[in-house]
């Protein structure tokens, strides 16, 4: 799936830091000087380990992010508004209309005491007006396309009478009820179990397909991109490391940290039975994010480190075309 | 059986606990209501006999209270030494009145105090939040008594309202909009003593409530679909928050009923508070369990109604949910 | 369940021996009967000392339901448990005390089963409270095992919402060890923690139990965990074991379709990864 770089771009991140200031405790720069665009139609995998402020990014784009998280530079671009200076009212619209959120974990991501098919007619109601007896409609024929055979019957349940996989589709249900332009999935399958895992993406490779949206799919699973992501992009400690073409960045990573997660998750496959056989893993601990060092973040835990490492953070090169790794390897 | 019928079960069982209880108290505390009489050298020992007797006072324990039961069923409380009529229709006379007090108390406390307590929840920190936190630390510090005495001498002071009772003499005849104004205006003295007491406890409880629900992933994800804010709050997150309130309901409905009795007291209000207090001291005994049963009867109730607004209200709770109450 | 897909794997001296049990539990209705719901049936199984075995099953087939029950959370209807020779499956709480301090649990998120307010030394050491140790010989014990777990002993003071998750779980897992159990159950112990962390925790969690002869029910979804952290396996539906065997058997011969089911999914991801092709 070749990728054009003619297709417009739908939404530019461009030098985005924030930094969280707890009530006790040191500051907490989740996101710094990320760089990231999603251009329109195209499916953009964000893979990274918890901590690496990937939810911050999720929830900085439709500006939900708690008071004490403040913004210190950078721009989020939205068909070339700056959603961070947009009013209350003005990123309302954009809410659910535009950009819609399908947050983490459905069983508390849904009001415990309203219907699942009040909760997704909620979502229409700011933004299409509708008689309330269409809205309805609507909803039902919705719950028909996430694959429900009863629609009726799912629309005045409560969340806790669904199973996990139901309620992930309900989720995803608000999230498309608008037909916006950009889905953000933020962890979809991570509460979800293994045989479920692979439905919810084949819902969402079906939607895409249908509603012709862009997905920004943000996970720590390397496998959920596979077959479905257009381009991938490496999340570590705030910044973006790499990112390129999904089949290109699986086959031949190329940042060390990259690298190691594929090696992870390929050496969990079950075809190396071996009991009571160690799990390989990457050396040291997640980055503590309340630390800002001068240098590379990964550098503590690169088994390629060098001198320059240590005392420079690495620009992005560009090693190939549609490719973007920052690492001091490819430096010219 | 299902869970309604069980609870009903459980307060009749309440109620005749309560009732054993009462007799014996009151049987218990010294003295007895012809002891001015005794005192009276005019009347003598074989006339109080006489009248012990007339009243079934020298019964024992266990007798009187089989009769009264049985009585009870049919709505017949006994007699009032005091005042010589039956217990029962002066009761319900009397519990009219404390009825119409607390009902309307309670609707103005909670008309005022859930609003605000939403509010002051969603404005946490702000102006509004600071002022009606001092005001209500300061409303729940002050005894209810207090508060009372000091309207009621502003009250004097001022001679805005009338002081004591429930309607102004010579009013017959008057049309029934001037009799309704009238009672009114002798209500609000202790109603605005009860409103205020009330609301203080109510908006802490709402607002604790709603600020949990704040904070829980769902309404950050209502939010996240441009659903504006105040749609949030009153749509989707008081009725997820209205699980501890309505609990509170029935603690506040079943309190002011009998918690009125001390208002109406000072504010000399004709309810059931002044009946039992008089009662009580001069030992009139009927009249002392007859009350207590009302007042008991009372409080179940209103807790009864809360369990069964709660059971309707929470689809957790109607569904049996696994994680629900 | 037919007894061919049962392999025999008993050893002479089980650790752990489950025969026929069952639980059910009542769901209310305020306004309709209440309903009895079947969790687990006719559940058998045991596992040697030292070992592992993996109990694997979709959502709701029973898995936690059975770890309750073994850590006598929940008290079964019927069948027993026998933990080296004794059935503590009715024990009243008396006699049940020595044992709990042989079977410890470790839960999912670490975060909900430790208190939000404590201190990782107030963590560890809350079961030596009940035993009435003193202060200094609580602290050594903490300092052991936080150093176990492979945490600096200097964090002992710092509080639990400091750590990260990975960290939170090797403080559980240093609570457990505070008694000097027998049997741990890993109840989705690595559930929900990311590649690094889990393969950290797996290889800190292999590490212990040969240091300290630990005996482990695992139970998991992950099948890429288990092929690693097992030495036998039970595969649970709808509250029932339907297959059972070594590791190696039930992961190349699945005989009941539940395995196939649980495996086929694992598999087409794995093809996915191996070739980097769309499947």
């Amino acid at each position: 799936m070749a990728v054009s770089a003619q297709k417009s771009k739908l939404l530019q991140i461009q030098e985005l830091s924030m930094t969280y200031f707890p009530a006790t405790g040191n500051p907490v720069h989740a996101l710094d000087d990320v760089s990231l665009e999603v251009r329109a139609k195209e499916v953009l995998g964000i893979l990274g380990e918890s901590g690496c402020g990937k939810s911050t990014l999720a929830t900085a784009v439709l500006r939900l992010l708690p008071a004490n998280c403040k913004h210190q530079h950078g721009q989020i671009l939205f068909r070339d508004h700056d959603l961070l200076t947009l009013s209350e009212s003005e990123i309302n619209r954009i809410r659910g209309r535009e950009i819609a959120l399908v947050a983490q974990d459905p069983a508390l991501s849904l009001n415990p005491v309203m219907t699942v098919g009040n909760q997704i007619a909620e979502v229409l109601q700011p933004h299409v007006p509708l008689q309330s007896k269409q809205r309805q409609e609507r909803v039902r024929a919705l719950l028909g396309e996430m694959g429900f055979d009863q629609p009726s019957e799912i629309y005045v349940a409560y969340p806790h009478q669904l199973s996990g996989g139901q309620r992930q589709r309900v989720v995803i249900a608000q999230a498309v009820a608008c037909q916006p332009s950009l889905i953000i999935a933020d962890e979809p399958t991570s509460k979800l179990d293994p045989p479920l895992r692979a439905d919810v993406i084949a819902l969402l490779s079906r939607i895409h397909k249908q509603f012709g949206m862009a997905i920004l799919l943000i996970s720590h699973d390397p496998t959920l991109f596979i077959g479905f992501a257009d381009r991938v992009a490496t999340m570590y400690a705030g910044r973006i490391v790499e990112t390129g073409n999904c089949k290109e960045i699986f086959a031949r990573p190329l940042h060390p940290y990259t690298q190691a997660l594929v090696r992870l998750a390929k050496s969990a496959a079950t075809d190396s039975i071996k009991a009571k056989s160690h799990f390989p893993f990457i050396e040291g601990d997640a980055a503590d994010l309340t630390v800002k060092g001068p240098g590379c973040r990964f550098e503590p835990r690169c088994a390629e480190r060098m001198e320059i490492c240590t005392c420079n953070v690495p620009p992005d090169f560009s090693p190939e075309i549609e490719r973007s790794v920052s690492c001091f390897k490819y430096a010219e | 059986m299902n869970y309604l019928g069980r609870r009903l079960i459980r307060t009749v069982l309440l109620l005749v606990g309560v009732s054993v209880l009462c007799f014996l108290f009151t049987e218990m505390a010294p003295g007895s209501f012809f002891d001015d009489m005794r005192v009276n050298p005019q009347i003598s020992p074989e006339t109080i006999a006489m009248l012990r007797s007339h009243y079934g006072l020298d019964q024992p324990l266990i007798v009187r209270y089989g009769r009264w039961v049985k009585s009870a069923l049919h709505a017949d409380l006994g007699y009032s030494i005091a005042y010589n009529v039956p217990v029962a229709p002066l009761l319900w006379g009397r519990a009219q009145n404390t009825l119409l007090l607390s009902v309307t108390a309670m609707l103005l406390t909670w008309l005022i105090a859930v609003p605000l307590g939403v509010w002051t929840a969603a404005r946490r920190g702000k102006a509004l939040d600071k002022t009606t936190s001092i005001g209500v630390s300061l409303l729940v510090a002050i005894p209810e008594v207090v508060i009372a005495v000091a309207l009621l001498a502003i009250a004097v002071r001022w001679r805005v309202l009338p002081i004591g009772g429930m309607k102004s003499e010579d009013l017959d005849g008057l049309p029934l909009w001037v009799r309704i104004k009238d009672i009114a205006e002798h209500m609000l003295l202790p109603v605005i003593v009860l409103t205020l007491v009330d609301s203080a406890l109510v908006v802490r409880h709402v607002r604790a409530a709603v600020l949990e629900i704040l904070e829980a992933p769902f309404v950050q994800a209502t939010r996240g679909f441009g659903i504006s804010r105040s749609r949030v709050l009153f749509r989707h997150v008081l009725p997820a928050a209205a699980n501890p309130a309505i609990s509170l309901f029935g603690l506040s409905l079943a309190g002011l009923l009998s918690g009125s009795l001390l208002v109406e007291v000072i504010c000399g209000w004709p309810g059931l508070g002044p009946l039992i207090l008089d009662a009580t001291l001069s030992r009139d005994f009927y009249m002392v369990v007859g009350g207590i049963m009302v007042s008991t009867i009372f409080m179940l109730g209103g807790n009864l109604i809360a369990d069964i607004v709660l059971t309707v209200i929470d689809p957790r709770i109607r569904t049996g949910a696994p994680d629900a109450l | 369940m037919p007894s061919s897909l049962t392999t025999d794997v008993s050893s002479s001296n089980p650790l752990l021996r489950v025969k026929a049990l069952c639980k059910h539990y009542v769901r209310g209705h305020v306004w309709k009967k209440r309903v009895s719901i079947q969790a687990i049936n006719q559940v058998n199984f045991e596992i040697a000392a030292g070992h592992t075995l993996a109990l694997v099953g979709t959502s709701g087939s029973g898995k936690s339901t059975v770890a309750r029950c073994i850590t006598r959370l929940e008290r079964p209807e019927t069948g027993h448990i026998w933990i080296e020779g004794t059935d503590i499956a009715r024990l009243g709480s008396r006699e049940l005390s020595p044992f709990r301090r042989a079977i410890q649990m470790i839960f999912q998120d670490a975060i909900t089963s430790m208190n939000p307010r404590f201190s990782a030394a107030e963590v560890i050491e809350e079961p030596l409270l009940i035993q009435g140790r003193s202060r200094a010989e609580r602290r050594e014990i903490a300092e052991a095992l936080i150093q176990d777990v492979a945490l600096s002993p200097g964090w002992l003071d710092r509080s639990v919402m400091e750590f990260s998750g990975g960290q939170r779980q090797r403080l559980a897992i240093a609570r457990a060890l505070t008694l000097q159990p027998r049997l741990l159950v890993l109840d989705e112990a690595l559930s929900g923690l990311d590649l690094s962390t889990q393969a950290q925790i797996a290889n800190l969690l292999l590490d212990l139990q040969s240091k300290r002869c630990l005996t482990y029910l695992l139970i998991s979804h992950e099948m890429g965990l288990v092929a690693r952290m097992a030495d036998t396996v039970a595969v649970m539906a709808n509250g029932q074991i339907v297959e059972s065997g070594d590791l190696e058997q039930v992961l190349t011969d699945p005989q009941h379709m539940e395995t196939k089911n649980l495996l086929a999914s694992v598999k087409v991801t794995e093809l996915k990864l191996a070739a980097g092709a769309p499947s």
